[in-house]
């Protein structure tokens, strides 16, 4: 008999009942995979049973691979070796024999015979199978040469390294430190389980370093705990290289290539300044930073396919300096890996949306739609002068297709070829924790994930699965996941079962009833990662306070004490028993006073709040502290320029007004309400013609410089001129009203330019574009709420109806939107209506179409049909 | 039996290096310490490489311990002193072993009972003495007494004391190099099920904790004993036999303790300092602390503070009081749609900061941070709330339970120190200790503030009793631990008060005989924004003239105050005649 099935036949003999323990794990594997045994289940410990099961039978293979009989031991394995007639390639080659008959064929049969029993296809057999074997022969080197070097009792040492370093992820700590010192970003995000083709690979490369280390040892023989440790480092060398850049996940590969460079070279990626936002932030170390964002457009995209960004590097330069940068955050990273975080933010309808007037929106995506995270910076000096910015860009691709679709129903299903989904329950108004939770929706789901190399269904992307309302055409895309479990990771389908909750889906304006939940929809969406593609951007004259970025000043104290009474009572108590100056105190004196007001003002902002919308909580109004502050500004009228508009406007405005009564200005007076200007004078170049001004100190289009230089010079001249000259000066040219419209589209800004033809053409290009590129949800920011506004404006209905949509969902009293939502009925409909009638108004939106208005056109209005 | 002293004379040891002549005539004499202290240099000589690795690796540990987060460097040093100890037990305890007949234990001169005398105290000092200094310094800053310290270092000992006998008994019983491995493997099994078992024990058990305390102890013990019945006596089956019956009454112990001695229990602490009372109505002239704007409580002593655990009305059956899901609690707060009650991080009111007021000049202006519920429930509310579950309600006699604290000043610096080095307080009452230093001097949002940032730690040893008094649980369950950070600046007259993150503390570390828990606790301080944008004033100056105080609430006791449904009908009545407050 060839010597080598001689030895294979020998150590079999003495492997035997160590076989069978071997095969008895493989049986409880199986049993336990098809749930045989514990079922899966999301109360308790979830996942780590699977993982136990795993390294269990992985442990139980390497201590069969490393066992030897004892006469191969003696003496180190010395002796009777060297004396035996075996020639060490054969003894070798039966060790490897050993490893393929008893260990890896045995575990290729469980998978192929879990896959038959799972009823997949043959084809999905065959690869499973071979899958398997790949992974297992990964680790030959490692066990024939740890067969030899470790002997007797040394293997159970070995196998105790083995499971400290790769096991009990002892491993991954030493790999974190080291890489966190070395700044070398890990590529891994996850757990060994979720992406095991790194560590396959990294098991192959860092193979023959063990068959060198064997070579070594039997050369210079070393004592056990060096070769120990030798073990230990290169299993963590392999975890290393696993975790590192230079390892490629091939189930990382991109679909379309190709075509998404032709795609990038064909489309440039346009970055509009006014685009960028750049907001406060703190990172870890607790240093101040801005984190800055914009949106990345490209024109002419399908709905379905979907560009993320990222910034490899980004420079932002201030006359001409560069200003510094700080890394990128840690938990974010880019690559395909990331699209399913990404997508959290964005709309999914863009799958399902086949044409048509009507859209489905989604219900829960995050407004801003395109708006990434690119950089972050340290806060510079100099936040007044713009920026320019010059970005490096990865765009990873996506397409989102549709895997099936199945009634909200226990026992729907939806079967693809990659993916299974089965409703196990629907719990209606019930939260992710099991509490009551009123319009909430949660779901009991089982899925079978595809995780065979050719069409892995979990990796870079999960598929998503939403809810559908056909009737009202709207998509509930995020859930929040509860408790989850999984098995069968390693062998080719896994299996999961999670629960997910999706909220406001029974809310008022959806038209989703505990009656009617079983008619709408689930829909699975699969992304798929179709490639990556680079580029440049620059871009001249960013704002850093455009855009919602960072606020200079703005006070955020109110009083610590009496907290229960009247905030106005004790705002004027608290100023009276202020440190109040003499009447002729110095202008530093006076303005500490001033300050102090303004302090004890932010405390008692209370004062203002309103409840409803519109109704002050604790009528009055601050004439009286203004009254006492306004002396010291007759005094020293330079104290205009100082006082704070940002967060106390009111307050200001109010004094301001005071100081302009107490001196006399003509046009001033003391009257109820909102403090204004009224002034009828004659025109000297017309005998017996008058002009009659009105207005309000507040004017939000001159700016607060304009107005408070015209104070001063009133209280100091006590003339009315200067207000006069600056009303005049409101009338905005149509080229200013572009620049503001462009960046802060609005409809009374979009009816003032399409008087003119030319800007009529510009302005409607100008919203038509930026209108394409709004998600299609219906949660938005004012600035995109106000893009459908202008786009219905010039006449779209199908605009029009997604402003009544997205309105109708509004919740009724927020006055955070009621500001928003009170600028679109005036927008659309020409009529101003108050907080009070809101509530009224979103309800009307979600019975209301776009058949129930017509379209003015010389007005650029939408007017209701005759029989509404 | 091998006597104990060494049989041999001088005149038996023929040509002999000097080093072995000394030697000899050291063994030959009838100096026990002289053997001992010879075979403890033995043993000193043959691991000293080992132990010295092993005082490394402790020392990193006890630098990790110190840092905020210890992290991957506790991770990289405790783990492997760990085994490393074990290793060093194991090897010592292999050379001799009784056992064992590749060794030569039973004829060496030195005498059996020295070797083991000799490695009993080679691994004292070694290894379990230098294990329990690597774990001091973290305990440090906590108030701790006499007896706190006496708990660390029993908390810290006994364990690593109940390993290390454990692992020489069980090795000195292996004949081979094979059965030291698998003994080796067992031990290190039962050591891993003994730790878990006394880590996850709960701290709210006081008798199950003093048993496991005395558990360990004789764990200690009849380990001892057993290896010195095999290394001294050579009787395998006594030393077996005490071994067994040691271990298996250790390990019911603790859950047999209930009849035992619990010196861990403390009275529970009843308010008794100054008679207190409830006024209805508007405030009362002689002042009092407004609980509700028509309830007041009077008798209060300064710096003290009433908390309200629960105003709920008395059942006549004996069900618990206070029921589930009351709203009136200063320490949760109420679902009212789901009934679901959750635990406030924060339970201090505007009544703690007004007990300050005292302290800081009158007519200042006091500036916090927005709260979403200062008012909280009207009485009225509370009614309406009460009648869903017990429509008798208002026919009922009415219960309030206070908690009374009083605010102690822990900590008061300029601001310009306070910037510049960490700083540690220390609580008033043992086991809690906050950490902070700067974070940052300008964070811009909201104006300008000044962010510290902080750690609340909590440890405390739990073979010894906790305070003096039982730490009020109001509704059942500690409250999260609560500061207020006061800044003062007296050149604007202004006292702000800082804001608190609202970081739920980690779970409890497991960890043998010590409860720890911590939380972040960084808190913010807003800039005099007003008075920089309109007098110039700088930070640099503002800090200079700034006082930063921290004050802590030590508990005082709780108190139950009755309300007739009469003075409650009152009550309820006056708030309306007051001016209602809206929300």
């Amino acid at each position: 008999m060839n010597l080598t099935l001689h030895q294979f036949n020998k150590e079999f003999r003495y492997l035997r009942p160590r076989w069978l323990v071997f095969l008895a794990a493989l049986l409880v594997d199986l049993a336990f995979n098809m749930e045989w045994i514990l079922a899966l289940n999301t109360e308790g410990v979830t996942m780590i049973a699977d993982m136990l099961f795993s390294a269990g039978l992985w442990i139980i293979g390497w201590w069969l691979a490393l066992s030897t009989a004892p006469e191969d031991e003696a003496e180190g394995g010395a002796a009777f070796v060297r004396t035996r007639p075996l020639p060490r390639h054969a003894f070798v080659a039966s060790r490897g024999l050993v490893w393929l008959l008893l260990i890896m064929l045995p575990m290729t049969l469980e998978v192929g015979l879990y896959l038959t029993l799972q009823h997949r296809p043959w084809s999905d057999v065959g690869l499973g199978m071979a899958e398997e074997l790949w992974a297992t022969s990964s680790m030959a080197f490692w066990v024939i040469s740890a067969a030899l070097l470790f002997r007797g009792w040394e293997i159970y040492l070995a196998l105790v390294v083995f499971l400290a370093v790769w096991g009990a992820n002892y491993g991954r700590t030493v790999v974190d430190f080291v890489f966190e010192h070395l700044s070398i970003e890990s590529s891994w995000r996850t757990l060994p389980v979720l992406e095991p083709a790194r560590f396959i690979q990294a098991a192959w490369w860092i193979g023959p370093a063990m068959v060198l280390l064997l070579l070594w040892h039997q050369r210079h023989h070393w004592h056990v705990v060096k070769r120990l440790s030798a073990f230990a480092l290169l299993l963590l060398i392999t975890y290393g290289l696993a975790a590192s850049p230079l390892v490629k996940n091939p189930f990382d590969e991109p679909l379309e290539q190709a075509q998404i460079q032709q795609l990038a070279q064909a489309q440039p990626v346009v970055m509009r300044a006014d685009s960028f936002r750049f907001t406060e932030g703190v990172d870890d170390q607790l240093r101040s930073l801005l984190n800055v964002s914009a949106v990345a457009e490209m024109d002419g995209l399908p709905r379905d396919v979907m560009p993320f960004w990222t910034s490899n590097k980004t420079v932002i330069r201030q006359n001409g300096h560069e200003l510094p940068m700080l890394p990128p955050e840690r938990t974010r990273t880019s690559g395909p890996g990331m699209i399913n975080l990404w997508l959290f933010e964005h709309s999914l309808s863009g799958a399902l949306n086949a044409g048509g007037p009507e859209k489905i929106l989604a219900m829960n995506s995050a407004p801003e739609h395109g708006r990434f995270p690119f950089s972050r910076m340290q806060i510079p000096q100099d936040l007044k002068t713009p920026v320019d910015v010059d970005m490096h860009l990865t765009a990873v691709w996506a397409r989102l297709r549709e895997l099936g679709r199945a009634p909200l129903q226990a026992g729907a299903r939806i079967h693809s070829p990659e993916a299974e989904l089965e409703v196990l329950e629907v719990r209606k108004n019930v939260g992710a924790r099991g509490e009551p939770a009123p319009g909430q929706v949660t779901l009991l789901v089982r899925q079978s994930l595809r995780t065979l190399s050719d069409r892995h269904a979990m990796w870079p992307a999960q598929p998503l699965l939403s809810l559908h309302a056909p009737g009202k055409k709207l998509l509930w895309q995020n859930s929040m996941q509860g408790g989850n479990d999984w098995r069968a990771m390693r062998l080719g389908w896994v299996q999961m079962i999670m629960e997910m909750t999706f909220g406001e889906v029974m809310n008022a304006g959806t038209g989703v009833t505990e009656q009617n939940l079983g008619s709408q929809q689930l829909v699975w969406i699969k992304p798929d990662y179709l490639g990556t593609s680079r580029h440049h951007v620059q871009v001249r004259d960013v704002s850093l306070q455009g855009n919602g970025s960072i606020s200079l000043g703005g006070l955020h104290s109110v009083t610590a004490l009496h907290q229960r009474e009247n905030p106005r009572t004790r705002f004027l108590a608290a100023v009276r028993q202020g440190r109040v100056p003499l009447a002729d105190a110095p202008i530093e004196e006076a303005a500490r006073y001033v300050a102090s007001v303004y302090t004890a003002s932010a405390a008692y902002e209370q004062r203002r709040q309103q409840d409803p919308p519109g109704q002050l909580v604790w009528p009055g109004d601050d004439r009286e502290v203004a009254d006492l502050v306004a002396p010291f500004l007759l005094k020293h009228p330079e104290l205009v320029q100082r006082l704070n508009f940002v967060t106390e406007s009111a307050l200001s405005y109010e004094i301001m007004n005071s100081a302009l009564v107490q001196a006399g200005v003509p046009g001033f007076e003391r009257r109820p309400g909102q403090p204004i200007y009224r002034r009828t004078v004659s025109l000297p170049e017309w005998p017996g013609a008058t002009q009659k001004f009105e207005s309000d100190l507040w004017l939000t289009d001159v700016g607060n410089e304009r107005i408070t230089s015209a104070v001063v010079q009133m209280l100091k001249t006590r003339s009315d001129d200067p207000m006069r000259a600056l009303l005049a000066s409101r009338v905005p040219s149509l080229g200013k009203a572009w620049r503001d419209f462009s960046a802060r589209p609005a409809g009374k800004a979009l009816r003032y330019l399409c008087k003119d033809p030319a800007y009529r053409e510009k302005a409607g290009a100008e919203v038509s574009r930026q209108y394409g590129g709004l998600g299609l949800t219906v949660r938005f920011s004012d600035r995109e709420l106000r893009i459908i506004i202008a786009q219905a404006l010039m006449g779209d209905s199908a605009a029009l109806s997604w402003a009544l949509r997205a309105i109708g969902l509004s919740r009724e009293v927020n006055p955070w939107e009621a500001h928003a939502l009170l600028e679109s009925h005036e927008s659309l409909f020409g009529q101003k209506i108050t907080h009070r009638q809101l509530a009224q108004f979103i309800r009307d939106c979600r019975v209301w179409t776009a058949e129930s208005f017509r379209y003015d056109a010389e007005k650029m209005l939408w007017v209701p049909q005759a029989n509404q | 039996m091998i006597s104990d002293t060494p049989a041999m004379t001088a005149g038996g040891m023929h040509g002999l290096s000097s080093v072995r002549e000394r030697t000899a005539r050291a063994l030959l004499g009838e100096r026990p310490l002289a053997r001992l202290w010879h075979q403890i240099r033995h043993e000193w000589q043959f691991q000293r490489w080992l132990v010295l690795v092993e005082w490394l690796l402790l020392g990193g540990a006890a630098l990790a311990s110190l840092e905020e987060k210890p992290g991957t460097l506790a991770d990289l040093t405790l783990t492997p002193a760990f085994f490393l100890a074990l290793l060093i037990t194991g090897r010592s305890v292999r050379a001799d072993a009784p056992c064992n007949t590749d060794v030569m234990s039973h004829t060496r001169p030195v005498g059996r009972a020295t070797v083991w005398g000799a490695k009993v105290l080679f691994f004292t000092f070694t290894l379990l003495l230098p294990f329990v200094v690597q774990a001091l310094p973290q305990f440090r800053g906590f108030s701790f007494g006499a007896v706190e310290w006496f708990g660390v270092v029993m908390g810290t000992l006994l364990p690593a004391a109940v390993l290390g006998t454990l692992t020489a008994v069980l090795l000195s019983h292996a004949r081979s190099m094979r059965e030291s491995t698998a003994l080796g493997f067992l031990a290190l099994v039962l050591i891993t099920g003994l730790v878990v078992a006394m880590a996850n024990l709960s701290d709210d058990n006081d008798k199950m904790l003093c048993g496991a305390g005395v558990a360990a102890v004789m764990l200690i013990f009849s380990a001892l004993t057993s290896w010195w019945l095999l290394s001294v006596r050579t009787s395998r089956c006594l030393s077996l036999a005490c071994l067994l019956l040691g271990g298996a009454t250790a390990c019911a112990l603790p859950f047999a303790w209930g009849w035992g001695w619990d010196w861990r229990q403390v009275p529970r602490l009843a308010y008794t300092a100054t008679p207190l009372s409830l006024h209805i109505g508007s405030a009362p002239a002689s002042g009092g602390q407004v609980l509700w704007p028509s309830l007041h409580l009077v008798g209060l002593p300064p710096d003290h503070v009433a908390s309200v655990i629960a105003l709920a009305p008395v059942s006549l059956e004996k069900a618990p009081w206070p029921p589930k899901g009351v709203i009136s609690s200063d320490y949760t707060s109420v679902n009212t749609t789901t009934g679901m009650e959750s635990q406030l991080p924060r339970w201090m009111t505007e009544n703690h900061t007004e007990a300050l007021a005292a302290h800081y000049p009158p007519g200042s202006l006091w500036l916090g941070y927005p709260v979403d519920d200062p008012r909280g429930p009207s009485l009225a509310g509370v009614l309406k709330h009460t009648l869903k579950t017990e429509p008798k309600a208002a026919e009922k006699p009415w219960r309030l339970r206070v908690a009374i604290s009083r605010m102690h000043r822990v900590f008061s610096r300029p601001l310009g120190e306070a910037i510049r080095e960490p700083m540690r307080v220390a609580s008033p009452t043992p086991g809690c200790r906050l950490d902070f230093r700067l974070g940052m001097l300008d964070v811009p949002s909201y104006g300008g503030q000044i962010l510290f940032a902080g750690r609340l730690e909590h440890r405390f040893p739990l073979l010894v009793p906790e305070g003096s008094h039982a730490r009020i649980r109001p509704l059942g369950y500690l409250p999260q631990q609560n500061f207020m950070a006061v800044l003062h600046s007296p050149a604007l007259g202004e006292v702000r008060v800082g804001q608190e993150t609202e970081d739920p503390s980690s779970p409890d570390e497991p960890a043998v005989f010590f409860s720890g828990h911590s939380r972040r606790a960084n808190f913010t301080l807003p800039h005099p924004r007003a008075q920089m944008d309109m007098t110039g004033l700088t930070l640099e100056k503002w800090v200079a003239e700034s006082t930063l105080d921290l004050w802590w609430p030590e508990e005082k006791g709780t108190l139950d105050l009755e309300i007739t449904a009469e003075q409650m009908a009152e009550a309820l009545a006056a708030e309306n005649k007051l001016r209602p407050i809206s929300r």
